[in-house]
């Protein structure tokens, strides 16, 4: 199960996580992500490792859960 | 504020037994009144500690032995953080504790350093915690002079006077020479702390209370306090009491016998604010059917924290007091953070607003929940809470102030 | 295969890498305008913050392996004495080693800002951030080698070129100081540097690459300086130069300085009345203290009206008599000058004989 977690203290708003992974995470009103914990599967997982590539400051990361 | 004197009628009093006004207890005054440790006792202090259930006196509420089994299992020599920082203002029993009886506090760090192997003890006091300090530093300097403590050092290091200072892993950044604010990123303290090594970092009074279950036995310390929550604890009472100070109960007295203690009412009550800052608001009423255990408070939405209990009496005004606490709890984020950075401004500057006369309290509530989770450590989580219930026991107080009246004037 | 090319002149390569060279530079402009974009998170409907930095990051490797095939060039090309070694490693080149060196430089930058960034998830967000802070320098070094070693420095088209990068840079630059968070102070004493920067290489390029005789002074190797000052245009009739002649010379000399105790003596002139011609003599050597020229190199370039361009070096130089030797394919030709001196002109006899 793979799921997708931010790192708040590294995270800064930039918000390209938003655009490109839309599915699992969104933005509140100051422009900071909110992730949906369900898990990453299929041709989303592609996406999300984008998403993890492109964050400008390496705060997403696609991680392995037991749960 | 200061202690004030204790009421030696008083059953549960362990921790502070035999306490003199106003100064430390000397080394011989302390063996005097709890004895000495015996090194030949049959069980381990991990078994008895196992055993007596003790759960971390720091408001977290972890059992105490798994901690240590936790750093003993983990790779390196282990280290010994006492965490006396204290930054909940509402909060004065661990000060208290080392102004009055500092060896109860560096025996149960000196018992807990010899258990899981670690060659010195840091003890964290805040920065304006001068008087403490110095109490500490008379301390460690008797038993020194002694060399009751074989070869184990003791070293007291201050740490900036903030809320979030004494955050476990903020205090070990502090510690390593960084900033005082917590840290995401694993590994925890417990696996790789003070100097890359595995730490164990217990609470001032939970040091206390292990001086004296390794004198006692753990069949001694449940004979006080709850199955679940077993022992005594130290309580700060402040407010419309008589007696505001600190005081000793077993876990699970009820608030109106905790009160008693504390010189009964000063003042009809309002509204009592269990936990401290991070804690919850009940009113008057359902105080007076409150048991100050954490099971049954958190069955009603609160929690026992680190038991800082503050009564609001008739004439207060809630909606200042919760203004004034959650700006303070705002300030005091450390700004690593967005959702709690912004979040937190959001709800104050709202908050602020709805007591001035425009009611933002839909806006409030809508924040409240975007923010819980979502920082690096609980602060934000505390802090909605407090505001949360702050809402409920006070709406109509706020109302009225959104309509430009105070009720309480 | 690149022997024959280079033997003649500039070759293809030559104008493969004054091109890619030229582009690289476009795309770097780009390319840095597109990082600071993001970094002030700007964004528009069309492209998405994801889209500045996959454009950023695209582009830059593009520019990339355009400086590639720049280097590639350069050094398959014969013309310019420049190896695979003066890639990396500056300033050992024999041509105008400065400024190729600063291309060294930049190439190198380019690979660690490259490098880091690929491998950002291993090394760290802090390491590669300290890295990715010489992008900065990266692009006023690659335009300093530019202007230094390109031969259309004087043209008119680099001119507005490298004027447009630059004022796409500097106002990046601007709306990036303006937007930062960082103390005013610091904000101001570094926009006062890259203004100081931009009118430092504003002057250089006035007084160096923009003036004539950049090539002698960058350090450019004598016998190409002579070359190309007669570069004819492409030979309708090939006639070819008689047994022997002699002629009356007429010209200018200067003497320019080309670093530590180096200097550039070139005499140019045309020939007339008995066989008319164009003559250049370009001398590198020593300034020795009872004036006059230790000579270290040389460089002669010799036709007459309808022949092709003989080149060759001086074989003996004593005070104002000089003897060269210059060849065209199979044939060559010795020279010999009897000349008068005075302040910046030339004047004398030229006596010729095909060997």
């Amino acid at each position: 199960m793979k799921r997708l977690q931010i790192n708040p203290i590294l995270c800064d708003g930039h918000g390209l996580c938003a655009e490109l992974v839309p599915e699992r995470i969104r933005l509140d009103e100051w422009g900071f992500p909110i992730v949906d914990p369900a898990p990453v599967e299929g041709d989303l997982e592609a996406h999300a490792g984008r998403a993890v590539g492109m964050c400008p400051v390496l705060a997403l990361r696609l991680e392995r859960r037991r749960t | 504020m200061t202690a004030l004197a204790v009421e030696p009628e008083q059953e549960a009093l362990r921790l502070l037994g035999g306490l003199r006004c106003g100064r430390a207890l000397s080394l011989d005054e302390h063996l005097a009144q709890h004895g000495s440790i015996d090194l030949g006792r049959r069980e381990s202090l991990r078994a008895m500690l196992e055993a007596s259930g003790l759960q971390g006196r720091g408001g977290g509420g972890f059992p105490v032995a798994r901690k240590v089994a936790a750093v003993v299992t983990a790779h390196g020599r282990p280290s010994l953080v006492v965490n006396a920082t204290e930054g909940e203002p509402l909060s004065h029993k661990d000060k208290f504790l080392l102004r009055h009886a500092p060896h109860l506090v560096l025996d149960g760090a000196i018992a807990l350093a010899s258990d899981i192997g670690a060659s010195s003890v840091v003890v964290a006091l805040a920065d304006r915690a001068r008087v403490e300090r110095e109490a500490l530093e008379v301390a460690v300097a008797e038993r020194a002079a002694l060399r009751i403590d074989g070869r184990i050092q003791i070293h007291a290091a201050a740490v900036p006077d903030s809320f979030v200072a004494g955050e476990e892993t903020a205090l070990i950044s502090h510690l390593n020479g960084g900033a005082a604010k917590p840290t995401f990123t694993p590994p925890r303290p417990f696996e790789r702390g003070l100097h890359g090594r595995p730490t164990l970092v217990q609470n001032a009074e939970t040091a206390a209370h292990v001086a004296l279950i390794a004198r006692k036995g753990p069949d001694w310390f449940r004979e006080l306090g709850t199955y679940g929550e077993p022992g005594s604890a130290l309580f700060t009472l402040s407010g419309a009491v008589r007696r505001p100070g600190v005081y000793e109960a077993g876990i699970g007295i009820p608030l109106q016998e905790l009160v008693e203690i504390a010189g009964g009412l000063a003042q009809q009550p309002q509204a009592v604010l269990v936990g401290g800052y991070f804690g919850t608001w009940f009113t008057a009423r359902e105080a007076a059917g409150l048991t100050m255990d954490d099971a049954s408070l958190r069955a009603r939405g609160g929690g026992l924290g680190a038991r800082a209990v503050a009564v609001l009496p008739h004439d207060g005004c809630g909606v200042e007091k919760t203004v004034r606490i959650a700006g303070y709890l705002a300030a005091e984020s450390a700004g690593q953070c967005g959702p709690c950075v912004h979040g937190l401004a959001a709800i104050v500057g709202a908050l602020d607003t709805t007591a001035r006369g425009k009611d933002q309290r839909d806006r409030i509530s809508r924040w409240c929940g975007q923010v819980t989770g979502r920082g690096a450590c609980r602060h934000p989580d505390g802090a909605v809470r407090f505001v949360a219930s702050a809402l409920d026991v006070f709406a109509e107080d706020f109302t009225a102030h959104a309509e430009g009246r105070c009720l309480a004037r | 295969m690149s022997a024959l090319l280079a033997t003649t002149g500039p070759s293809a390569y030559w104008y493969l890498t004054r091109g890619s060279g030229v582009v690289a530079l476009i795309l770097l402009t780009a390319s840095i305008c597109l990082g600071i974009a993001g970094t002030v998170r700007w964004r528009t409907k069309q492209l998405p913050r994801f889209a500045i930095a996959a454009l950023h990051r695209n582009l830059t490797l593009i520019a990339i392996a355009f400086v590639g095939f720049h280097v590639v060039t350069t050094v398959l090309d014969g013309y310019a004495p420049i190896g695979w070694k003066d890639a990396f490693l500056p300033f050992f080149s024999s041509y105008r080693p400065v400024w190729t060196g600063l291309g060294a430089v930049t190439f190198d930058l380019l690979l660690a800002l490259v490098v880091t960034s690929l491998l950002r998830a291993r090394i760290g967000i802090r390491a590669w951030r300290a890295v990715h802070w010489l992008a900065y320098a990266s692009w006023p070094v690659a335009l300093a080698h530019s202007l230094g070693t390109g031969s259309d420095a004087r043209a008119g088209w680099l001119q507005v070129l490298g004027l447009a990068c630059g004022l796409a840079v500097a106002g990046a630059v601007a709306i990036r100081l303006a937007t930062s968070r960082a103390q005013l102070g610091t904000r101001l004493a570094i926009a006062a540097g890259v203004a100081a920067v931009l009118f430092g290489v504003g002057v250089w390029y006035q007084r160096g690459p923009g003036e004539h005789g950049w090539a002698a002074r960058a350090g450019t190797p004598a016998s190409l300086i002579a070359h190309t000052a007669i570069r004819a245009a492409p030979q309708v009739s090939e006639i070819s130069v008689p047994a022997s002649f002699t002629a009356q010379f007429s010209g200018s000399i200067a003497e320019t300085q080309a670093g530590d105790n180096l200097v550039n003596v070139r005499i140019d002139g045309t020939l007339s009345s008995g066989v008319r011609g164009r003559l250049r003599l370009v001398l590198q050597g020593v300034a020795l203290d009872g004036g006059g020229v230790g000579m270290t190199s040389s460089g002669v370039a010799f036709s007459l009206a309808g022949t092709p361009v003989y080149e060759g070096h001086i074989t003996s130089l004593q005070g104002a008599s000089v003897a060269a030797r210059v060849s065209a394919g199979s044939s060559s030709v010795d020279l010999r000058l009897a000349l008068r001196l005075g302040g910046s002109t030339a004047a004398g006899t030229v006596v010729g004989r095909v060997v």
